[in-house]
C-alpha cells in the first residue's frame, strides 16, 4: 500500500516538474521570438527565400483524393513558397461546421498567419471572424459566397477578412439543366449535399429556375452521400422507381467515386441510351464517361483549384503587409461547359495532371506578389482570372 | 508483490501517458505547446472531451457503455437552434431538456427493455439519427448571431471546473457515486445490499443525456450551426479519454474520477500536438485509432470480461 502511494506521489511530482519545464521552454521560446521582432508571427523564425519574414498559410478543404486536389495543392504550394511563405493543407474540412471551426482554431494555435477554406455554411463565419480577429490572422474564402446579409456585414467589417473567390453557383445549376434540356431531357433526379450548404443550395435554385422555364422536373433527390456505395444505392433506387427518368444530375458531392458509381449503376441497369449523367466540377473519369455516352454535360471552373489559388495569393500578400485592397475582394471565376469527349480529353491533358502549373514561378513573382508588382489590385486580379479562363477555353 | 506491481502499473500508466504526451510534443514542436494561443486551443479541445468524459465515467462505473452520445449532442444542438429562433435564452433549457429526455430513453431501453447498453445505445443512436434528419429536413440550422457571443473562454473554464468539481464530489463522496461503483463491481451483490440497481443505472443515462445536452448547446454557440455532423467526434474522443485515463471497461470499484480528468487532458494534448506538428486529418485518425487500441489492450480487464454488459 505504501509503495503504491509513494509511487503516485513520485509520479505527480514528475508530472508537475515536466509541466513546469514545458512552461519554461514555451515561455522561453516566445520571448526569443519577441526579441527578434517577428511582428507577432509564430513562424517568425523562419526566413523566406528573399530574406523577408516568412509567413504560414493554412488551407483546409474536403479532400476526396481526386487529381484536382493535388493540382490545387501543388500550385498553391509553388505560389506561396515563391512569395516566401509556407503552406499547410488539411483535408476533411468543409463538410461540417465542427470540423471547420476546429481547423481554424488548430491552425491559429499552430501559428498560421493566414487561413483559406470553403465554409459549409454562413453560420460558421461569425465564429471564424472572431477567432481570426483575436489572433490577428488574415483569412479568405474559396468557392463560397456569403448569402446571409447579417453575417456578411459582420464578416466584411473585419480588418482580417480578405475576401472570397467564387463561382456563380445559381447560374451554373441553371446552365447544366439548360444543357440537359437542349439534349431533350426533362425528368431529372439529383444527388446533392445537405440542405444549408450554400453552394449546392444555390445550384439547386438555378436548377429549379431552369425547370420552371423549360418545363423540366426534378423527380427525386438524394443528399449528403459520401460513399460510392451510397451513390450506387441512390442511383439504383432512382432507376427502378422512375422508369421515365432521363438523367441523374450530381449537383455537388464531397465523396470519392460518386460520378463513377452513378455511371456504373446506369450501365448495369442497361439504360445507357435512355438515362444520362450530368455533373458540376469535372471528374477525373470525364473523358471515359463521355466516350461511353453516359455523361451528357459537365460544367465547372477552368480548374477547381484556381479558386483557392487566387484567394490564397491575396491572403499571402496581406500576410506580407501588402493588402490587395482595403475592401474585401470579390473574385468571380466564370464556369464553362464541356459536352464531348474530345474537349474533355484536351482539358484532362492539361488539368488532369497534378504537376501542371497555373503560372510559372517567375510569373508568380512578377504578377501576384504585390511587393514586386505594386500595380496588383482587385481589377488586375480579375483580368488575370479572365485571361486564365480564356486560355483554358482555347 | 507481483500483484501489487501490476496494480501500480495500471495506476501510474495514465499519469505517465499524460506526462509523456506533453513532454514529447513540447520537445517536438520547439516549445509551442504552452503558447497562449495554443493553450486556448487545448482548453477548447478539452472542454467537450472533459465534460463528456465526466458524465461517461458514471456510465462506465456501473459497467455500461454509451454509443449514442454524439447523436444526443446533435439532437440537443438542433433543439437549441430551434429554440434560439424564438429566443436565444430558450436554447439553454431546450438543449439540456432534449439531452435529458434522450438520456431517459436510453435508460428505459437498457433498464426496462433489458437490452445491453452496447446494443441498446447502438439502436437508440440510429433512432436519434433519424430524429435528427427529420428535425433538420436533411439540412442545417443556424443560431442567431447574437448567441455566438456567449462562448467566452471564461464561461467555458467556469463550466469545466464546475462540472468537474460537482462530478468529483458526486463520484467520490456521495452514496450515489459509491452505488454506481458497487453496481459495476457486482450488481447482484449491490441489489442484495439494498441498492436500487435499476434506479442507479437509469440515473447514469439521464445524467449523461443532460450533460451531453449541455455540450450540444456549447457546440451551437461555438459553430453557430446544428447539422447531422454535429458531435461526430465526441464518442471516439470520450471513449479514448476514458480508456487513456484508466477507466476500466468492466466498471466497479477500480473506477477513479481522476481518470476522466487525466484522460481528457491526455486526449486534448495528443490531438493538439499532432496538429502543431502539421499532421493531416487522416494521419491523426490513424494515430488516434492506434492509441485507442493500445489503451484498450493495456487497460482491459480480461478477467472481468463476463461482467461487461
Amino acid at each position: 500500500m505504501m509503495k503504491k502511494i509513494n509511487m503516485k506521489k513520485i509520479l505527480a511530482a514528475a508530472l508537475t516538474l515536466g509541466l513546469l519545464c514545458g512552461c519554461l521552454v514555451g515561455c522561453g521560446s516566445n520571448t526569443a521570438q519577441d526579441q527578434e521582432g517577428s511582428a507577432g508571427l509564430e513562424t517568425g523564425n523562419e526566413q523566406g527565400a528573399t530574406g523577408e519574414e516568412s509567413f504560414k498559410i493554412a488551407i483546409g478543404f474536403t479532400d476526396n483524393g481526386a487529381t484536382m486536389f493535388s493540382l490545387m495543392a501543388n500550385n498553391v504550394k509553388t505560389m506561396v513558397e515563391g512569395m516566401g511563405g509556407t503552406v499547410v493543407f488539411q483535408g476533411g474540412i468543409g463538410a461540417s461546421a465542427d470540423a471547420t471551426i476546429q481547423f481554424v482554431e488548430d491552425q491559429i494555435a499552430a501559428g498560421a498567419d493566414g487561413i483559406v477554406f470553403g465554409p459549409p455554411s454562413d453560420s460558421v463565419l461569425t465564429t471564424v471572424t472572431t477567432m481570426c480577429e483575436e489572433a490577428g490572422v488574415y483569412w479568405g474564402i474559396a468557392f463560397r459566397s456569403i448569402t446571409d446579409e447579417e453575417i456578411k456585414a459582420l464578416v466584411e467589417s473585419s480588418d482580417y477578412y480578405i475576401g472570397h473567390c467564387f463561382e456563380d453557383e445559381e447560374k451554373t445549376g441553371y446552365q447544366v439543366m439548360s444543357n440537359l434540356h437542349n439534349k431533350g431531357i426533362s425528368k431529372v433526379a439529383i444527388i446533392s449535399m445537405a440542405k444549408g450548404n450554400n453552394t449546392t443550395d444555390l445550384r439547386e435554385q438555378g436548377a429549379q429556375r431552369a425547370c420552371e422555364e423549360f418545363g423540366m422536373e426534378i423527380v427525386a433527390e438524394a443528399r449528403d452521400l459520401t460513399q460510392a456505395s451510397d451513390a450506387t444505392n441512390a442511383a439504383e433506387s432512382f432507376l427502378s422507381a422512375y422508369s421515365d427518368l432521363d438523367a441523374i444530375f450530381v449537383v455537388g458531392t464531397t465523396g470519392a467515386g460518386i460520378h463513377e458509381a452513378v455511371a456504373k449503376a446506369i450501365e448495369d441497369a442497361g439504360k445507357v441510351e435512355s438515362v444520362k449523367l450530368a455533373t458540376i466540377d469535372f471528374p477525373d473519369s470525364m473523358a471515359e464517361l463521355f466516350e461511353k455516352n453516359i455523361l451528357a454535360t459537365s460544367s465547372g471552373a477552368p480548374s477547381w483549384g484556381y479558386d483557392p489559388y487566387m484567394i490564397t495569393a491575396a491572403v499571402a500578400n496581406a500576410c506580407k503587409g501588402n493588402r490587395i485592397s482595403d475592401m474585401p475582394l470579390e473574385l468571380e471565376i466564370p464556369m464553362y461547359d464541356i459536352d464531348d469527349a474530345e474537349t474533355a480529353a484536351k482539358w484532362l491533358e492539361k488539368y488532369g495532371n497534378a504537376d501542371t502549373l497555373y503560372y510559372e514561378e517567375s510569373v508568380i513573382k512578377d504578377t501576384l506578389d504585390k511587393s514586386v508588382n505594386s500595380g496588383l489590385d482587385e481589377e488586375a486580379m480579375r483580368n488575370m482570372i479572365q485571361e486564365f479562363v480564356e486560355n483554358t477555353a482555347d | 508483490m507481483e500483484r501489487l506491481k501490476k496494480i501500480n502499473l495500471k495506476t501510474v500508466f495514465p499519469f505517465l501517458g499524460l506526462a509523456a504526451v506533453i513532454i514529447l510534443f513540447q520537445v517536438l514542436t520547439g516549445g509551442k505547446v504552452f503558447s497562449i494561443r495554443n493553450l486556448k486551443a487545448i482548453m477548447n479541445d478539452s472542454f467537450f472531451i472533459l465534460i463528456g468524459t465526466v458524465a461517461f465515467s458514471f456510465i462506465m462505473a456501473v459497467g455500461n457503455l454509451d454509443l449514442s452520445m454524439g447523436t444526443v449532442m446533435a439532437v440537443s444542438c438542433t433543439c437549441a437552434a430551434f429554440a434560439s429562433g424564438i429566443s436565444p435564452v430558450l436554447a439553454i433549457p431546450a438543449a439540456v431538456l432534449a439531452g435529458l429526455v434522450l438520456g431517459c430513453f436510453n435508460g428505459f431501453v437498457h433498464v426496462h427493455m433489458g437490452l445491453g447498453s452496447l446494443i441498446g445505445t447502438m439502436a437508440t443512436q440510429s433512432v436519434f439519427q433519424g430524429i435528427l434528419v427529420l428535425l433538420l429536413d436533411g439540412g442545417t440550422l443556424a443560431a442567431p448571431v447574437s448567441m455566438l457571443k456567449w462562448g467566452s473562454n471564461g464561461l467555458k473554464i467556469t463550466v469545466m471546473i464546475l462540472v468537474s468539481l460537482v462530478g468529483a464530489y458526486i463520484f467520490n463522496f456521495t452514496a450515489y457515486g459509491k452505488q454506481c461503483k458497487a453496481v459495476g463491481a457486482c450488481s447482484e451483490a449491490a441489489r442484495l445490499s439494498g441498492v436500487s440497481v435499476k434506479k442507479v443505472k437509469y440515473m447514469t443515462f439521464i445524467v449523461m443525456g443532460g450533460v451531453v445536452g449541455l455540450l450540444g448547446l456549447f457546440s451551437l454557440i461555438r459553430t453557430g450551426t446544428a447539422s447531422a455532423a454535429t458531435g461526430g467526434t465526441l464518442m471516439m474522443n470520450v471513449w479514448c479519454a476514458a480508456l487513456l485515463g484508466g477507466l476500466p471497461l468492466s466498471g466497479g470499484s477500480a473506477c477513479r474520477f481522476r481518470s476522466a480528468v487525466i484522460g481528457s487532458f491526455t486526449m486534448a494534448f495528443l490531438a493538439n500536438g499532432m496538429t502543431l506538428m502539421g499532421l493531416g486529418t487522416h494521419d491523426k485518425q490513424l494515430i488516434q485509432g492506434i492509441v485507442f487500441l493500445a489503451a484498450i489492450a493495456i487497460s482491459f480487464d480480461r478477467k472481468n470480461l463476463v461482467v461487461i454488459k
